[in-house]
Parts: C-alpha cells; sequence; structure tokens
C-alpha cells in the first residue's frame, strides 16, 4: 500500500513538472504584460495600459490585418488547389504520378530558408514585385501538401463503392461526388485548412525572403521589435493572441461534444 | 418466358490479363440466377458489367432487349447491393433509401410514403431516423437491399450480400432474400462463391471457373448431373475417380482405375477406351466386408469425423487415394483399420466427360487388372 502511495508521487511530481516547464514562460509572458514596469524583471504593479497601446499602435495592427488577409486567401487557395490534387492523384492514374507523389514532399522537407530563397530568385527572375501578392502565392506554394496530405489520408479511408452505389442509384458522377464524397472528406479539407491558416499566420522565414516593406506581417513585425528588446507591449499581444487560440480549441472542443452526445 | 439480361459473346480483359472469354448467358425476367465460383473466376466482374461500372471489351449486354452496355450505370434500370453495403454514412436511414428517388426526382410527399413501404417490408419499420452506427449489420443489410428496390429497378444485383454476416444470421437472410424475390418477382442476379447458398437460394446457377461458364443449370441438375469435372468438385462433396471404358453395355458402364474396377449406370453415350470422370456423392458409398459384383475398389477405414447430422469417414484406397463418406449419425460405423470393399448403386454414381487424358498418358495400359 505504501509503496504504491510511493509510486503515484513520483508520478504526479513527474506530470507536474512536466506542465511547469511547458506552461511556466507562458505564465511569465501574462503576467508581465500587466506589469507596470517597461522592465521584464520585477512586476511593480497592474495595469491595462500595454494592452491599449497595442490596439493604438498602427505598425502592429496593419501588419496583423496583412497576416490575417494573407492567411484567408493563401488558405482559400491552398485548400481548393491541395483537395483537387489530392482527388486527382488518388483516384486517376495518368504518366508521372509516382514523379509527383515524391515531389509533393519537397516544400515540407526543404529547410525555409532554402524555399525563402529559391521563391525570391523566382519572384526577381520574373519581375514579379515583393508585395502581399508575392507573400500569398510563397504561402499558397507552402500549404499546397499539407492540404493534399491531409485530404489524401481522409480519402483512402473513404470506400470506393460509395460513390458507384451513388451512380448505381442513378446520381451522375458530379452529383455524386457532391452529395456521397464531399461530406466525408469534410473533416480532412477543414483539418488542412486549419492548417494552412496556423502555417500561414506564423511564418516568418520564408515571410521574410517573399514580402516587401509595405506588407510587413503580424511575426515579423514582432522579431523586428524584440531586436529592441522584450517589451510589456509584445508580451501583451502574444497574451490576447494565445486568448483568441484557446478560444479557438475550447469552442472546438465543446461542439464536438455536444456532436458525440448526439 | 422473357429474356431480362442477355449477354452476348461478352468478353472482358485488364490490360492483358482476360478475366471472362466470350461469356453467353440469358436471365429471364423474375428469375433467381445465382452466379457461382471461385474467388477470381469472374463472377464480379460480370455484376459489375451489367450494373455499369465496367465496359465489356467486345460483346453485346442487352437490359429487356435493348443493348445497355454503353450506358453509364446511372441510365440503367438495375441496381446494385454492394457486398460492403455501400450505405452513404453521412446519411441517416431514410436518407439512404430516399437517394434514387431523389435523384430521380420523386416528390417529396411520395418519397416518404415509399421510404416507409419499404421499411416496412424488410421489418424496420420506424427507423428512418437512426443513424447507421446504430445498427447491426443484418440492419445494414435490409437498408441496401430496401435503397436498391426502391427505385423498383428491373433487375437487382446482389455482389455476395451476406458474406460479413455471421452463419445464423446469413442462414437467416437467405431465407428472408428468397421470400422477398418471390413476393416482388423482379429478377436477381447473385454472386456468391457460398456453393450451399447458391443451391438453397437460386432458379438457376451458373457456375464459373477462370472466366468461363461451366454450367448453367438448376441446383438439381447441377448436384445430380454435373457436367464436367469442376461442377462437380465445386459443388456439393464428391468422390471422382478417374478411369477408362472398358465395357459398355444398356444397362451398365464398366469402368477400369488404377488398382480396380467400378460400374455405374448412366444415360452418356461413351464408347470404349473413352476417358471418363466417375463422381460418387459421399452419402452414396456402401461398404461391404465381401467383395460386390462389378465392384473391385478395396479400402481401409481410415478416421472418423463427428459432423452433427452425419458422421463422416476416411477411407484410404491402395494408392493412397481418400474418399470421403457419410453416415447418418444414427447408424452404426466400422472400427478404424478395418479392410473393407467399397461399392455402389451403379444409378448413384455420376459419369463426368474427362477434360484431359493426362493420367492415361502417364500410366500403361498394362497397369490396369484384366476384367473378367
Amino acid at each position: 500500500m505504501e509503496k504504491r502511495q510511493h509510486k503515484s508521487f513520483w508520478k504526479n511530481a513527474f506530470i507536474g513538472l512536466t506542465f511547469i516547464f511547458l506552461y511556466l514562460p507562458i505564465v511569465v509572458i501574462i503576467i508581465f504584460s500587466f506589469n507596470t514596469s517597461k522592465l521584464n524583471i520585477l512586476f511593480k504593479g497592474f495595469t491595462l495600459h500595454w494592452y491599449a497601446m497595442v490596439f493604438h499602435n498602427y505598425q502592429i495592427m496593419s501588419a496583423l490585418g496583412n497576416s490575417l488577409i494573407v492567411g484567408a486567401i493563401s488558405t482559400l487557395l491552398a485548400t481548393i488547389i491541395g483537395t483537387l490534387g489530392a482527388i486527382g492523384m488518388s483516384r486517376y492514374r495518368f504518366p508521372g504520378k509516382q514523379l509527383l507523389d515524391k515531389v509533393l514532399y519537397i516544400p515540407i522537407v526543404i529547410p525555409e530558408v532554402v524555399l525563402g530563397i529559391a521563391l525570391l530568385s523566382i519572384y526577381s527572375l520574373a519581375s514579379i514585385p515583393l508585395s502581399l501578392f508575392s507573400l500569398i502565392l510563397a504561402h499558397v506554394t507552402f500549404c499546397i501538401p499539407f492540404v493534399v496530405l491531409t485530404v489524401r489520408s481522409r480519402l483512402i479511408g473513404i470506400d470506393k463503392s460509395l460513390e458507384e452505389a451513388a451512380l448505381d442509384l442513378g446520381a451522375t458522377p458530379l452529383v455524386a461526388f457532391i452529395k456521397v464524397t464531399l461530406p466525408l472528406l469534410l473533416p480532412g479539407i477543414i483539418s488542412g485548412a486549419g492548417f494552412s491558416f496556423a502555417l500561414s499566420l506564423d511564418d516568418v522565414i520564408i515571410s521574410f525572403f517573399t514580402t516587401g516593406p509595405a506588407s510587413t506581417t503580424f511575426p515579423l513585425q514582432v522579431y523586428a521589435m524584440v531586436k529592441t528588446g522584450i517589451t510589456p507591449e509584445i508580451d501583451a499581444i502574444s497574451t490576447v493572441m494565445m486568448l483568441v487560440i484557446v478560444l479557438v480549441i475550447v469552442i472546438n472542443a465543446v461542439t464536438q461534444v455536444k456532436r458525440v452526445k448526439q | 418466358m422473357k429474356e431480362m439480361i442477355k449477354l452476348a459473346s461478352i468478353s472482358k480483359s485488364f490490360g492483358n490479363v482476360v478475366v471472362i472469354k466470350n461469356l453467353n448467358i440469358t436471365i429471364y425476367q423474375g428469375e433467381f440466377l445465382t452466379m457461382l465460383g471461385p474467388s477470381g473466376c469472374g463472377k464480379t466482374t460480370i455484376l459489375r458489367m451489367i450494373a455499369g461500372f465496367e465496359k465489356p471489351t467486345s460483346g453485346e449486354i442487352l437490359l429487356d432487349e435493348k443493348p445497355v452496355h454503353n450506358l453509364p450505370p446511372n441510365k440503367r434500370k438495375i441496381n446494385t447491393v454492394f457486398q460492403n453495403y455501400a450505405l452513404f454514412p453521412n446519411m441517416t436511414v431514410a436518407e439512404n433509401i430516399a437517394f434514387g428517388l431523389k435523384m430521380a426526382k420523386v416528390p417529396k410527399s411520395e418519397r416518404k410514403k415509399r421510404v416507409e413501404a419499404m421499411l416496412k417490408l424488410v421489418q424496420l419499420e420506424g427507423y428512418e431516423n437512426r443513424k447507421l452506427d446504430q445498427l447491426s449489420g443484418g440492419q445494414k443489410q435490409r437498408i441496401a437491399i430496401s435503397r436498391a428496390l426502391v427505385n423498383q429497378p428491373q433487375v437487382l444485383l446482389l455482389d455476395e450480400p451476406l458474406s460479413a454476416l455471421d452463419l445464423k444470421l446469413r442462414k437467416q437472410m437467405q431465407i428472408e432474400l428468397k421470400r422477398l424475390q418471390r413476393k416482388l418477382g423482379i429478377t436477381f442476379v447473385y454472386v456468391t462463391h457460398d456453393q450451399e447458398e447458391a443451391l438453397m437460394m437460386s432458379d438457376r446457377i451458373a457456375v464459373m471457373n477462370k472466366g468461363h461458364l461451366e454450367q448453367i443449370a438448376d441446383p438439381q441438375t447441377l448436384y445430380e448431373k454435373p457436367g464436367t469435372r469442376f461442377v462437380a468438385n465445386f459443388i456439393g462433396e464428391s468422390n471422382i475417380f478417374y478411369g477408362k471404358v472398358v465395357e459398355t453395355t444398356d444397362d451398365l458402364t464398366k469402368v477400369v482405375i488404377e488398382n480396380g474396377y467400378l460400374a455405374i449406370k448412366s444415360s452418356m453415350k461413351v464408347s470404349q477406351n473413352q476417358t471418363v470422370n466417375v463422381v460418387v456423392r459421399p452419402e452414396k458409398i456402401r461398404l461391404a466386408e465381401t467383395e460386390i459384383d462389378h465392384f473391385h475398389i478395396p479400402a481401409k477405414v481410415s478416421e472418423h469425423y463427428y459432423a452433427g447430422n452425419v458422421k463422416k469417414t476416411v477411407l484410404k484406397l491402395q494408392n493412397g487415394m481418400e474418399l470421403k463418406m457419410n453416415t447418418p449419425s444414427n447408424q452404426p460405423l466400422l472400427p478404424i483399420g478395418k479392410d473393407v470393399f467399397v461399392y455402389w448403386d451403379p444409378m448413384d454414381a455420376i459419369l463426368v466427360k474427362s477434360d484431359s487424358d493426362k493420367i492415361f498418358k502417364i500410366l500403361k495400359s498394362s497397369d490396369f487388372a484384366p476384367i473378367e
């Protein structure tokens, strides 16, 4: 009996330490975002001043806007292209299919710096000016493989005879796809889109190479600000972002629990 | 009888692999026809060609006397029950059944009525709003059948529909399906590799082997008068002797086999020296302690197995060949190791033309015992 308690003490201690290791830095950031002192060393008093500063900082707000625009558009494009690609690659035979299968992984495994430089040199070769457009193009490029992979793994799990059954019952191929395959594919498409948006939103390296002066994204802006020291302002932005993400996760979890209960 | 489906010189190849060779089958209205054969014999490919999922490489498919082999599946008045049901997981029971009606633009009120009627037919009233994961295998099967039948097809295709069910449920569904077919009078084309299922349910069975038709006949004819060695082997249990006809009279055909000879009464015309297969079902085998006229098949009782309604016995011949014998459970058995003589009523054996003379190329005629 004693031995068992002994064991569970160590187990709990291990779990506790792991959580502290993971979340302590985050907690520190949240605490210092409310600090009246400008230095991240001592907590002198509570204030919401930095939050107000952030929302009135034109540079930060426009960078955030850029990030959201780039994220939304490149997610939309990557999701459409990636989904069609996944369907084509798993349902049809065509010359070069094997090659395409392998090539698809290159943007995933290649170092981001290399992809960034490659894109930059292509833009200068084709004389495409660095702007939001070039940034979106770059983000679409590295998001497509993730969408293809998630959608394709979902597609493998869908029985081919379902589409045949729909045809058998009088549906045209297009209707069969929309009514039967697409709804089953949707979770894969959504998670692929989620992946893309997250990747696009926090990408630094590729964005660094492919963006123009007028189209700085949020992570690049933060990166630039950090160069002159970590201010409570940055803590405040980080806290807000974290809050948004936690909120999304909670909403997702709640709706899923509801669905399971139904 | 009206011709419902006609397969005229159908061939099908995938790349270089020939799957179906020059197949001709006519299926009549209201018939329950089963395609029976081992896996890879092409039976599912035939079904998929009738449904429209595959196109024949050559030949014609007529549905109700009109060619359909160039029409896509959605343009044929044929519906399919798939092996794994292929129910749409994102729809309720009612939505699944109504899918075909919706595609045919049947008004909503009528759709509801027909779905209800279908559910009643398969004894699942009140299941409209169930989700698929709330159904058992047998229930899913019935929904799949309803979904196909609600469209009032001219022909219903069933691709091993019961193979995923456990034995007891399968037996029950066999009877239910047969009743349903009799009640509705729709032509059923059924694919299975289970010969017992085929014998029980079918009006006629087409036995397939390696892409060609071995024999098409009603179940009783197939069992009692198999046309080929393959059919004799595939349908029911059988003992098959290779032999050579040595004497034939109106009454009896005498056949010499390795290490012995036997007699058979058959209406089939055979000539002297012709090679034949003699098929004897396990329940027809008799044993005697002394030799019986026209027979010389010495054997040793080797093993007994209890199988419920029958006891199965393995008999070993001198050349190592094993015979299967079934005895009703209430009959006594001979002890293991006993030497016996095998015989049967000559009426009970079946003469099947030999596919090849292989065995006689190996054995010289001098190897056979002379006949008195």
